[in-house]
């Protein structure tokens, strides 16, 4: 059972103007985390097993994310064997998420008109998805739009049938529809009936008026406002955006995990390209930014591993500004360094969001923004900007 | 050639030994046992019920490496073990594997103190081809056991190398949480890697290529990635 408790709500932030207040949530799992936190998503996980390291990535909330396809949903609810491959890819995820306290799946159903045709559609697909999800703590409903079964019977039913219901919403969605849904949501966590809520990312500003209603209603809520997809960084600066969501009171942050990946064929500009988390800053820098203190202070923690060589190598050809001779050396080069960046971004991101949470507990919580000069104009001044899709 | 059958000897770690040193190495055991060394048992114990959420590791190969792990990079730094060795651990097909490790399991298995699961799962290799699966098969090993109960055992020899249990117990849960997300695949690149003279025997040791002393070579990439690229 997991059970949510709002143990503080920061005043002290009003004298920096901020638009939005964070807050701090204490959750109670098998044990205890605060909020905010930054979600591990399923691939930072298999970028893990793909370089050698024994390091621990704190992932007190952990997510699958899978995406269905109009096809791929049509096929899920009509051909035998579908669900295996959802579950499988569950059970994968979950067997390196087995120390998670939360383990969610977010499911995100691409144009779902004319597939629920009848009440009996939904209650089959919410039974082969409770199937698929068995091995989470969870049971997550996917968003989706459909006139057979009234949203509040539907969401009702759903906290009524299973354990640990996380519901999810579309920022996207059109205001109105999204204000009723988010009312009817406000009386299930009233009534305790509902602990999570997932939030598919939309950009601010293109969804300031959603973020808004979400905020006003839910903000002083006890429920867990898990925010899925955020870009990792703003454009300009490059600042962590993860770390700045916690500031419009999301408790719980995963990056975008991305539908489709191609690797890079050109290896040096895949190394010349990866980027890691500047924790001095919040920056999400490439490697060659860094001068050779602020490199050396980034790894750091990561120069034990018997992985140190990779680093080497990519900061060898870095360097020479070419490859070694060898390109299957370079490419496998190329292939770890990057898989080793999207692990620091984790491990690294995790601590900041720790230290933000201990901090907005108390007044500490102004030196910190302070320290991080890029984050506090952000914060203060984002509605100001003029720089339209950046948030 | 007396030459290279002692560098043979040497390199290989698999000893065979005659009657007299049969006796010696096993009274040695026993010795340590007197010494109240933690045992393999209670080392499986120690490992699988650390961290308080969620006491389990899913698949063999992963808690069989744990355990090694466990001697290697915690028991031997904080002056418990003398290393791997101790509980028998040898090169084999799949990087270090101890047979006392696996016997330990079962007894433990059968004195109820571990719960194993077992699973499969059939996936088609080949689309067109009805016959072609390949068989995965997991396992899961979980204990009811406190890690306060096992470690209590060894209250007298944690005091006297002044071990706090907090201390020890943060270590292990640290580095046990570590291996758990890295999966069996994560671990064997790791301990692959990390401990090169227990892969001489392994039948994987060209699948999970690593950087040995800053050089990789084009054998040491898998015939697998080969063909990625190639494609």
């Amino acid at each position: 059972m997991i059970e949510i408790k709002e143990v503080y709500e920061d005043d002290s932030v009003d004298r920096l103007k901020l638009r939005y207040r964070p807050r701090v949530l204490k959750i109670e799992a098998s044990s205890t985390l605060y909020t905010p936190t930054r979600v591990i998503v399923d691939t930072e996980y298999k970028n893990k097993t793909k370089f050698a390291n024994e390091l621990e990535i704190d992932d007190a909330i952990s997510i699958v994310v899978n995406y269905f396809e109009r096809e791929q949903l049509k096929s899920f609810l009509s051909h035998n064997g579908e669900l295996k491959k959802l579950k499988e890819k569950i059970d994968s995820f979950g067997r390196q998420a087995t120390d998670s306290k939360i383990r969610v799946l977010s499911l995100i159903l691409k144009n779902t008109e004319g597939i629920f045709n009848t009440k009996e559609d939904v209650e089959k697909f919410f039974r082969f998805l409770d199937s698929a999800q068995l091995n989470l703590n969870t049971r997550s409903l996917p968003y989706f739009k459909t006139d057979k079964i009234p949203t509040k019977k539907l969401y009702e039913d759903f906290c009524k049938t299973f354990e640990n219901p996380v519901i999810w919403i579309n920022l996207k969605e059109e205001p109105n529809a999204f204000k009723d849904r988010i009312d009817i949501l406000e009386t299930l966590i009233t009534e305790k009936r509902l602990q999570v809520i997932g939030i598919h990312y939309a950009k601010y500003y293109n969804a300031n008026i959603n973020y808004d209603y979400l905020y006003t209603r839910l903000h002083d809520k006890e429920v867990l406002l898990l925010l899925e997809g955020v870009d990792r960084k703003f454009k300009d600066p490059p600042l962590s955006a993860l770390h700045f969501y916690p500031y419009l009171s999301f408790d719980a942050i995963s990056p975008l995990r991305k539908q489709y990946g191609f690797g890079d064929t050109d290896y040096l500009k895949s190394i010349k390209n990866t980027t890691f988390l500047f924790r001095k800053n919040l920056f999400l820098e490439k490697f060659n930014i860094f001068s050779e203190t602020d490199r050396e202070e980034v790894l750091a923690d990561y120069k034990i591993s018997p992985f140190l060589s990779v680093i080497n190598q990519a900061e060898e050809m870095r360097r020479n500004d070419k490859l070694s001779k060898d390109l299957t050396a370079a490419r496998y080069v190329s292939d770890q360094f990057k898989a080793f960046s999207y692990v620091q971004q984790a491990i690294d991101g995790q601590k900041e969001m720790k230290i933000i949470s201990k901090l907005s507990k108390g007044s500490e919580g102004i030196t910190y923004i302070e320290e991080k000069k890029e984050l506090k104009k952000k914060i203060t001044n984002f509605d100001q900007e003029k720089m339209y899709n950046v948030i | 050639m007396m030459k290279r059958v002692i560098d043979m000897l040497e390199k290989d770690y698999n000893k065979v030994f005659n009657l007299k040193q049969a006796t010696a190495y096993i009274e040695n055991l026993d010795a340590n046992k007197a010494n109240k060394n933690i045992n393999v048992e209670d080392a499986i114990l120690l490992l699988l019920s650390v961290l308080d959420r969620n006491k389990q590791i899913i698949s063999r190969t992963l808690l069989m490496k744990a355990v090694f792990l466990f001697y290697e990079e915690i028991l031997k730094d904080f002056g418990l073990s003398k290393g791997a060795s101790e509980a028998g651990y040898i090169a084999y097909k799949y990087g270090p594997y101890s047979y006392q490790v696996n016997l330990s399991l079962i007894t433990l298995v059968l004195k109820g103190d571990v719960m194993l699961k077992e699973y499969h799962s059939k996936q088609k290799v080949d689309v067109n081809d009805i016959n072609s699966s390949k068989t995965h098969f997991l396992a899961s090993y979980s204990t009811n056991l406190n890690f306060e109960d096992v470690y209590n055992k060894y209250k007298d020899l944690f005091a006297q190398k002044h071990i706090n249990m907090q201390e020890f117990k943060n270590t292990l849960a640290k580095k046990k949480h570590g291996w758990d997300q890295d999966s069996y695949i994560g671990i064997l690149r790791y301990v692959y890697s990390k401990y090169p003279r227990y892969i001489n025997k392994s039948e994987l040791r060209d699948v999970y290529p690593d950087l040995f002393y800053g050089i990789i070579k084009e054998d040491k990439v898998s015939p697998y990635d080969r063909n990625k690229r190639s494609l």
